[in-house]
């Protein structure tokens, strides 16, 4: 069992008209198993999974695309896209109970980083 | 010159032996480009009285948005711990936010029903949720009167 505290903060002073500035900040209770930091190299092949749909739990998820030019796709284990990680991007969510993921890069390889914490 | 910029911080001190100090930051530009997003839904917050399943942003009425990039920022702000919001993509179940928890996941408008971000709440006694998509652009679905 541990605390993950994740804080999510975004920024923008020039595109609208309202600025945007606030900051999110949430105390995680995990458990096991969990994934730490780690990198891959993702290729354009199918089924590369990151979280094993066969291990029962939720499971907060982070990725970052380290590559400077192409996306990677994240999907669940069934194949079904639901996201483009555009080059340089994270993202930061839950995985739900049963579902897993795979990613899979688009165009050519990309290294990818990416953790994931079982919620306790 | 639109700099959307989102930071993302994960800390530990007793997740394992190492302490975990992390960051990630990043200026969200439209697909391929180091172009700025440009477009906001704004920053929206309700309280959704039933557990029906709904779009919290516009349906994607078609498939010309396939390829653009948004970014999604969903939070729930109950603080009852067994309350959550589930969220899903078109029919692809994403996962559960739990109270207090938020995501922050880039949004691929591919296609009409197929990836409409929806959310369902786990009680109908009432929740706050936030939400808000920064994008490069969104069809808006024509008007009907009848």
């Amino acid at each position: 069992m541990g605390t993950l505290v994740p804080t999510l903060t975004l920024t923008d002073s020039t595109t609208f008209s309202d600025e945007i500035s606030f900051s999110v900040t949430d105390s995680l209770t995990t458990g096991t198993p969990s994934q730490g930091l780690t990198k891959v190299t993702i290729t354009t092949a199918d089924n590369q999974e990151l979280v094993d749909n066969a291990v029962s739990g939720v499971f907060y998820f982070f990725a970052k695309n380290n590559d400077d030019t192409n996306f990677v796709i994240l999907q669940t284990t069934a194949s079904e896209q639901y996201a483009r990680l555009s080059p340089g991007e994270w993202c930061f969510f839950p995985i739900n109970d049963g579902n897993g993921l795979e990613a899979r890069a688009d165009t050519a390889s990309i290294e990818l980083e990416y953790a994931y914490w079982k919620k306790g | 010159m639109a700099t959307t910029t989102a930071t993302l911080t994960l800390t530990s001190s007793d997740l394992a032996s190492d302490a975990l100090s992390l960051s990630a930051t990043k200026t969200c530009y439209k697909a391929g480009t180091t172009i700025g997003l440009d477009q906001t839904t704004g920053l929206a917050k309700t309280y959704l009285t039933a557990v029906t399943n709904i779009d919290i942003f516009v349906p994607v009425p078609g498939a010309t948005m396939d390829g653009k990039n948004g970014k999604v920022y969903i939070a729930n702000l109950s603080t009852e711990d067994t309350e959550f919001v589930q969220i899903s993509i078109g029919d692809k179940l994403i996962g559960r936010l739990y109270a207090q928890d938020f995501m922050w996941i880039p949004w691929n408008q591919e296609a009409q029903h197929l990836s409409d971000i929806e959310l369902a709440p786990s009680v109908a006694t009432g929740m706050w949720v936030e939400f808000m998509h920064i994008h490069e652009g969104m069809v808006y679905p024509t008007a009907a009167d009848s």
